[in-house]
């Protein structure tokens, strides 16, 4: 009587298995594949002008900002944007600070970055996400 | 004669007990990597507060003795063989070198211009044959030639560790060299700037001369910052420019031991028996780098994809460190020591020459 064979199993080789687990970390990661990945938007005013920038209703947002190129801080600003609504700063006596935003109003989707600049010299906003998978662990070896 | 049959049981309980092995072994190095990666904030910590922005005691090193320490211990325990199954230091290797491409963009070579461009390539092949023509002489192994030759002429640890995936490595010779490379520049960061000084060199030459030579980038950074903001920013840049160079390196490599090394004595290599060969994720590799090259992958994600690959490699130096037999070591002796001393003199008197050369007399390097 012959002994049945055993069940044979799929066996991947380790050359294939590093690959596969590569290029998923890569989809992941790299293309954004499970989230919008890290955004940065740059709102930048010259004296006397208002600008407007749409950017994607998420919270763990971060804000800079220069006026005439000196990195200064911004008062008050959110660190979580919705859709629909309006963030307005307005630069003035050397600083830059957000303001309530008109809640009644509507706006098309998206969060609505506005920066007017009654400075004397030119001023900018980054509103920066930092990483794509926020595990706190990964921003060790940096 | 009598045969003796195991019992119907035991196969399942060994693949149970492989089972548990894998992953108390994968739970105990990840554990590991976590100090490690503690510590190397510590360090990075200390050099921060002695005005060195770039940790150079990089964490390979660290990861290394938290994995040999571990090794001890797990031998005496005599826990050592359960845990085994989880040490997988290919695996890890080579997740992080199919991360790796992330690093390598072929815009990077653009950056310095037509003069950046010329001195990556006469540096990484002069260096290269030359540290390969010297092992020969000094009658080193193939793979340990391979290693080190990639580590001495293209950018260190990482070279390193991708050439030893091409050529199927021992993790002995791995480690040498990565504790060779990282020893090794940490005095170049220092005595290179102090020379340029003395010797006159404009920050565009010096920090040419160290992104050329140097072979780890944080000590490439800690040369350039000592001489000054233009050279630290030369410096790296040609650092980058050279790092590209270890997907085209590490490629010949894989296929240089599959064609000839390798080769059975009248054996033709057909293209099946190369693609039997041939490392499979060198593929993932160069098509990892190509999807940053044609901006598929941002900057930010790349920087992202970066830091994973640093904990890949982490991981597979933990591993490495427990997995390590001082007996190859031993058997390896002072001679490689011997061709990575000249071959860096070598190194550094060549990429001297031709930065002076291309940013000096020619000024053709342009950041």
């Amino acid at each position: 009587m012959t002994q049945p064979n055993p069940p044979r199993r799929f066996s991947l080789s380790e050359d294939w298995l590093a690959t596969i687990i590569g290029l998923v970390i890569v989809a992941i990661v790299g293309l954004g594949l499970l989230g919008p990945g890290p955004q940065s938007v740059t709102l930048t005013a010259k004296p006397g002008e208002t600008v407007e920038k749409t950017a994607r209703p998420l919270s763990g947002w971060k804000a800079s900002a220069t006026i005439g190129g000196e990195k200064i801080t911004v008062a008050d600003a959110p660190r979580q944007l919705s859709d629909g609504q309006q963030y307005p700063f307005t630069c003035a006596d050397g600083t830059i600070a957000a303001e309530a935003g008109d809640l009644t109003a509507s706006f098309p989707s998206g969060a609505h970055l506005v920066l007017t600049n009654n400075c004397a010299a030119e001023a900018t906003i980054t509103y920066t996400t930092s990483t794509a998978v926020r595990w706190p662990l990964f921003g060790i070896f940096k | 004669m009598t045969t003796t049959t195991a019992p119907s049981s035991a196969l399942p309980a060994a693949q149970s007990r492989l089972r548990l092995g894998l992953l108390a072994g994968l739970v105990l190095v990840a554990a590991l990597t976590l100090l490690v990666a503690e510590i190397d904030q510590a360090i990075a910590n200390f050099f921060r507060t002695q005005g060195v922005t770039n940790n150079p005691l990089e964490y390979p090193l660290t990861a290394v003795l938290i994995g040999l320490i571990a090794n001890g211990l797990l031998r005496v325990t005599g826990l050592y063989n359960t845990v085994k199954p989880g040490v997988r230091t290919e695996l890890f290797l080579k997740i992080g070198l199919v991360l790796l491409g992330a690093k390598i963009s072929l815009g990077d070579l653009m950056k310095t211009g037509a003069g950046g461009l010329v001195q990556a390539v006469i540096m990484v092949i002069s260096v290269f044959f030359f540290t390969w023509w010297l092992a020969g002489k000094l009658k080193l192994s193939p793979t340990l030639k391979a290693v080190m030759a990639s580590a001495v002429s293209v950018c260190g640890v990482s070279a390193a560790i991708a050439a030893a995936g091409s050529v199927m490595a021992k993790k002995e010779e791995v480690t040498y060299i990565t504790a060779l490379v990282i020893l090794t520049a940490l005095p170049l960061m220092i005595v290179l700037p102090v020379l340029a000084s003395a010797m006159g060199l404009p920050p565009t030459v010096a920090g040419a001369w160290f992104g050329g030579n140097i072979d780890t980038t944080a000590a490439v950074v800690g040369a350039g910052t000592i001489y000054g903001a233009e050279a630290q920013t030369v410096a790296s840049v040609v650092k980058l420019s050279q790092n590209v160079f270890i997907g085209f390196v590490a490629f010949a490599l894989a296929l240089y031991f599959a064609l000839v090394v390798e080769k059975n004595a009248g054996q033709k290599p057909s293209p099946k028996l190369i693609w039997q060969r041939f490392p499979k994720f060198v593929i993932g590799f160069v098509l990892v780098s190509l999807l940053v090259s044609i901006g598929a992958i941002s900057a930010p994600l790349a920087k992202e994809l970066d830091t994973l690959t640093k904990w890949a490699f982490a991981l597979a130096f933990v591993c490495i460190g427990i997995d390590f037999a001082p007996g190859a070591v031993r058997q390896m002796g002072w001679k490689p020591v011997l061709v990575y001393l000249g071959a860096t003199v070598f190194n550094t008197l060549l990429a001297l020459v031709v930065a002076s050369v291309i940013f000096g007399t020619m000024g053709l390097g342009k950041v």
